[in-house]
């Protein structure tokens, strides 16, 4: 039953339009439960940044959403989120607490939310908690909380204190950058250091790569990831040309690999390197595993990952809500169905690319198209072969040097 | 260079025994090679990902 008032998003092509998930299922493809849960705490946010998918966007959904989940709420997905980890017998799941910024919900209520979230969850699985923030509010009793709870935080930050306050300030203008890394350099000492995952930096093409990538260093984290500013064949990359975002990407691999990865790991080139050995992804932003990723927001509603708000006013939607649905329901919508066949949605064009199996068609919410849906290359194609066919000669070069 | 020549100069290596081939001196290839051995069980099938890749 689909929540109502839910009205189908309008965008009538693939995969809503010429995905037969039925006929899948009757040939014998089964779907992969969800392993990971993506909770949205709080839908506002205390940052304006001038790409942000949530705010700045084609969706503007956040303005319908309560501020914060309820207590009842939470309570009702944790119990979900039980019920499909014992119908599916998975020793594990990951709950990403997300937002707008969910620190703004304070102390108490994550140490509440995660109290209980592993009552209710690990008797049947393990659980592992994630956090993604802005940084800005990681005071000292918050990061006693997130401690307590080995909740591992992922930070976002932009490069150095130019590229950031540039794009992720405040509403009144003021940039965020000196409470963000005032906040990083806490959680990479002691004892904090453990719940350090990593930070996130959404490519700032303007930005010299070499000097953004050793910017990150001094903060020591554990794990960097490179993100494409989100775009589309519709709303194309603003800044430049999708191949100047490989070139951009080629030198930061460069300095990376060149040093022999001496200075962090960084996810999108590490997850290269896996896919051109054959290995399988890792990251839903790159190859062709399945992702069994579902998002669910402050009103209960179940909904595809959010970077899909770039696209189309409701596009992350699928009328489903934990209040009336189990997320077995979400497992047959062909949106989530489309993140799990692999080379099956790929356009003709990626099929007939050599790299396909390494880049999968890009990041999905970067393939659309209006009219014609998710079934193209990503915008960034022609950055991203030349990223990967990068790696590859680097690579190869090693390999046959060796003997 | 295209994808062929790629896939020409590593056939060879498809013989090349798991511990030689991660005990490459490149420590972060060492690690990536050991976490693709990992996956694949067997060097030869690490290079054949490597070549159905490209």
């Amino acid at each position: 039953m689909l929540s109502p008032g839910f009205r189908q998003p309008s965008e009538e092509s693939w995969p809503a339009v010429g995905l037969d998930v039925q006929l899948l299922r009757q040939e014998g493809w089964q779907a992969q439960p969800f392993r990971q849960f993506v909770l949205k705490l709080h839908s506002r946010c205390n940052l304006s940044c001038n790409y942000c998918y949530v705010y700045e966007m084609a969706d503007q959904s956040w303005r319908d959403k309560p501020v914060r989940i309820s207590p009842e709420m939470l309570r009702l997905t944790a119990l979900r989120i039980a019920e499909h980890v014992t119908a599916h017998d998975l020793s594990e799941v990951q709950i990403v607490l997300h937002g707008g910024e969910p620190l703004l919900c304070g102390a108490p209520f994550i140490d509440a939310a995660a109290r209980l979230l592993r009552s209710v969850i690990s008797p049947a699985a393990n659980v592992s908690i994630r956090l993604q923030t802005n940084g800005t509010l990681l005071t000292a009793d918050m990061l006693a909380v997130l401690l307590e709870h080995d909740i591992k935080v992922g930070v976002s930050l932009d490069g150095t204190a130019r590229s950031h306050d540039a794009r992720r300030g405040y509403a009144s203008g003021q940039g965020s950058y000196r409470r963000v890394s005032s906040a990083l350099r806490r959680l990479a000492a002691d004892p904090y250091s453990s719940i350090f995952a990593g930070i996130l930096c959404t490519i700032d093409i303007s930005a010299d790569p070499v000097a953004t990538y050793e910017s990150f260093l001094e903060f020591s984290p554990p794990r960097l990831d490179f993100l494409l500013p989100h775009a589309n064949w519709s709303t194309p990359p603003a800044e430049a040309a999708a191949v100047q975002y490989g070139e951009w990407l080629i030198a930061a691999f460069d300095r990376w690999y060149g040093h022999n990865g001496s200075g962090t790991r960084v996810r999108l080139f590490e997850e290269i390197i896996h896919l051109l050995l054959g290995g399988q992804s890792g990251s839903e932003m790159i190859g062709i595993s399945p992702v069994a990723l579902i998002v669910i927001d402050t009103d209960g509603s179940m909904e595809q990952v959010d970077t899909l708000k770039s696209a189309f006013a409701g596009a992350p939607g699928t009328g489903l809500n934990v209040t009336s649905n189990i997320f077995d329901e979400a497992m047959d919508h062909p949106s989530i169905v489309a993140r799990q066949i692999g080379v099956a949605a790929l356009s003709d064009r990626c099929l007939a690319c050599p790299v396909h199996k390494v880049c999968g068609g890009g990041y999905y919410p970067h393939r659309y198209r209006a009219g014609d849906g998710f079934r193209n290359p990503s915008v960034y194609c022609e950055g991203l072969r030349g990223l990967i066919e990068h790696i590859g000669r680097r690579v190869r070069a090693d390999l046959l040097g060796r003997r | 260079m295209d994808a062929d020549d790629i896939v020409s100069d590593l056939a060879d290596l498809t013989h090349v025994p798991i511990a030689e081939l991660i005990s490459i001196d490149h420590p972060l290839l060492a690690k990536a090679l050991q976490r693709a051995v990992e996956e694949a069980k067997d060097s030869a099938g690490v290079v054949a990902g490597f070549q159905a890749a490209l």
